[in-house]
C-alpha cells in the first residue's frame, strides 16, 4: 500500500497530460475528430449536412424491416457506443439484425454559435431521418436517443411524429425539476446573465466548461479515487485497458453551440419547459401529447449523471398507449458498455424492437 | 439515510484509525497478524474516508450560500476573461500586420475549406476497416467488468470498498 504514494505522482502526471490534451482538442476551432480511436464495427458515412455525419452500420444475418437511428449527445464523442468487442452497443444491435444508423455530430466552431434546438432538431435530425428513410425505402424509422441525444430525440418525435415508428429514450433528462444530482443545485445559481456572458466571451460554450461540470459531479473520484482504484487493480490488465479507454473518452468533451447552450440552461433546465409542454423550437411548440408511437423508456437505476427520477415520468407525459419504463441496475455509462447491459438489457430492447417491427 | 451512512462511515474510519490499525501494526511486527490484515484495515479506512468526503462535497453543493457565492463570482471572472481577450486580440492584431503572419480568421477560412474538401472525399469513399489489432488482443473481461462496476458503484459503495469490487458480487 505504501508504494501507492510513489505511484500516485505518475498517475497524476498521466492524468494531467490527458486533461491538457482534452483541453487542446476542446479549444481547437476545428475539433480534431481524427483523434478518436479507430472504429471497431465497420461503417460507411452515407450523408453529411449541417452538423450531421450519418454513419451506417449494416445488419448481420436476418434483417428487421425498420432501421434504427441513434441520436447521441452533442457534448461527447460517440465512440463510447462502439468501444470494444462485447462492449459495443452498435455491435449488439447489428448482430440482432438492425440496420443501424448513428448521428456523429460534427463539433461546432465559431460560425455555429447561432445553432439552437431548432437547427439541431428540425434541420439536422430531420435531414438524417429522411436520409435513412430514403436509403432504406421506408416511411418511418425507430429512434434511440441517449442522454442529451434523448432530449433532442424527444423534441424531434414530438415535432415530427409521422416519421417515428418506435422511440427509445435512454437515460433521458426529462423532468428538470428533480434535484437528486447535487451539482444541479449549483446550476440553479448560474444566472441567465452569466449564461449569456459565457457565450458572449467564447461564442460557443467551451468544452472546458463541460469538463468542469462533469468533474465537479465527483471531484474526489477524479482527483484521487480513480487512481487509487487503478493502483489496487494494477495486476489485472483488463482494468487498466478500460481505464485508459474511458479516460480518453472522458477527456473528449466537445463544445456546445452558443444558442443551444443558452436554451438548454435558461429554458430547458431552469424553467423545465420541455416537461411542461412550453418549449418552442423554431416556431413550433414541443407538445409531448404528439408522441403517440410505442415508447420504451430505458432508465439506469444507479445513474449519477441523469437521476432516474428525472427519466421515469416521461411515459406519463406522452399520449402513447404502448409505452413502458425499462429499468436496469447499472450506471449512466454502464448502460452502454457493461457486459451485463449487453447480455441482459439490450436483448430486451432488441426483442421489443423486433415485436414492434411490423 | 445519508446521515445514517455517514455515521457508519465515521465509525468505520474511527475504528480503523484508533483501534484496528494500532492493533494490527504491532501484531504484524510480531508476526502474528493474518496475511494482508494491516492492508485490509487500511483500505477499509480509506474507503470510508472517501465516502465521507463525497457526502461532504454533495452537502456543500446543496448549501445555498456556497452556490450563491459561486454564482456571484462567475460574472466577474468572465468579465475579466472578456477584457483579457480583447486586449490580447488587439495587441496581436497589430503585431500580425507587421510580421505578416496569418490571422485566426484566415486560418479558420483555410480549415473550413479543407474540412469541406474532406467531407466531399468521404462521401465518395467512406468505408472503414475493423481495428484488427483490437480484435486479436487477449482481454480480461472480468477485470473490464470490475472497472465498469466500480465506475457505476461510486454512489453505492459496497462495504468491501469503492474500487475493489468483490469477485463474488
Amino acid at each position: 500500500m505504501l508504494s501507492l504514494l510513489s505511484e500516485l505522482p505518475q498517475y497524476w502526471a498521466d492524468g494531467a497530460v490527458r486533461a491538457l490534451e482534452g483541453f487542446r482538442r476542446g479549444m481547437s476551432d476545428s475539433y480534431p475528430v481524427e483523434d478518436d480511436p479507430p472504429p471497431l464495427t465497420p461503417y460507411k458515412v452515407i450523408y453529411e449536412g449541417g452538423k450531421v455525419s450519418l454513419r451506417h452500420y449494416p445488419a448481420k444475418g436476418a434483417r428487421h424491416a425498420t432501421p434504427l437511428l441513434i441520436c447521441f449527445a452533442l457534448i461527447k464523442r460517440p465512440y463510447i457506443l462502439d468501444l470494444l468487442p462485447g462492449r459495443s452497443l452498435v455491435e449488439t444491435l447489428t448482430k440482432n439484425g438492425f440496420e443501424t444508423y448513428l448521428i456523429d455530430w460534427i463539433p461546432p466552431n465559431r460560425s455555429d454559435t447561432w445553432r439552437g434546438f431548432d437547427a439541431y432538431v428540425n434541420q439536422d435530425i430531420d435531414n438524417a431521418a429522411h436520409a435513412v428513410m430514403e436509403r432504406e425505402g421506408v416511411e418511418q424509422i425507430s429512434l434511440l436517443g441517449y442522454c442529451f441525444g434523448g432530449l433532442l430525440s424527444t423534441m424531434y418525435t414530438a415535432l415530427h411524429p409521422e416519421n417515428i415508428k418506435n422511440f427509445i429514450p435512454l437515460t433521458l433528462p426529462f423532468d428538470m425539476s428533480v434535484r437528486d444530482i447535487p451539482t444541479n443545485n449549483l446550476m440553479d445559481r448560474m444566472s441567465e446573465d452569466t449564461v449569456n456572458l459565457i457565450t458572449s466571451v467564447y461564442g460557443n460554450c467551451p468544452a472546458a466548461i463541460m469538463k468542469a461540470g462533469f468533474t465537479s459531479m465527483s471531484p474526489v473520484h477524479h482527483a484521487l479515487d480513480k487512481y487509487v482504484g487503478l493502483y489496487r487493480n494494477k495486476q489485472t490488465p483488463g482494468y487498466s485497458t478500460m481505464f485508459e479507454l474511458f479516460e480518453h473518452w472522458m477527456n473528449n468533451d466537445v463544445p456546445l453551440a452558443g444558442q443551444i447552450f443558452r436554451e438548454l440552461i435558461n429554458s430547458v433546465f431552469k424553467k423545465n419547459q420541455v416537461a411542461q409542454n412550453q418549449f418552442v423550437a423554431g416556431d413550433r411548440k414541443v407538445e409531448l401529447k404528439n408522441i403517440a408511437c410505442p415508447v420504451l423508456n430505458v432508465v439506469a437505476d444507479h445513474d449519477d449523471v441523469v437521476a432516474p427520477r428525472s427519466s421515469l415520468p416521461f411515459i406519463d407525459a406522452i399520449a402513447s398507449r404502448d409505452k413502458a419504463n425499462l429499468t436496469f441496475p447499472t450506471g449512466h455509462v454502464g448502460a452502454i458498455v457493461s457486459s451485463a447491459a449487453q447480455k441482459k438489457l439490450w436483448p430486451q430492447v432488441c426483442n421489443w424492437l423486433g415485436e414492434h417491427d411490423a | 439515510m445519508a446521515s445514517r451512512e455517514n455515521s457508519k462511515d465515521l465509525v468505520a474510519l474511527y475504528k480503523t484509525l484508533f483501534i484496528e490499525l494500532p492493533l494490527a501494526g504491532p501484531k504484524s511486527l510480531l508476526g502474528v497478524a493474518k496475511e494482508g490484515e494491516v492492508e485490509g484495515h487500511a483500505w477499509n479506512g480509506y474507503d470510508a474516508w472517501i465516502r465521507l468526503i463525497k457526502q461532504s462535497t454533495d452537502s456543500l453543493y446543496q448549501n445555498p450560500f456556497f452556490g450563491e457565492a459561486l454564482g456571484r463570482s462567475m460574472p466577474g471572472l468572465l468579465s475579466v476573461e472578456r477584457l483579457t481577450r480583447a486586449i490580447s486580440g488587439a495587441a496581436f492584431a497589430s503585431m500580425r500586420s507587421i510580421s505578416g503572419l496569418a490571422g485566426a480568421a484566415e486560418v479558420h477560412a483555410i480549415r473550413t475549406e479543407l474540412r469541406d474538401l474532406r467531407r466531399e472525399l468521404r462521401s465518395v469513399v467512406a468505408e472503414r476497416s475493423v481495428a484488427s489489432e483490437q480484435v486479436a488482443a487477449e482481454r480480461d473481461y472480468q477485470a473490464e467488468e470490475d472497472f465498469i462496476k466500480a465506475l457505476d458503484g461510486r454512489l453505492h459503495a459496497v462495504t468491501n470498498g469503492n474500487n475493489h469490487v468483490s469477485r463474488a458480487a
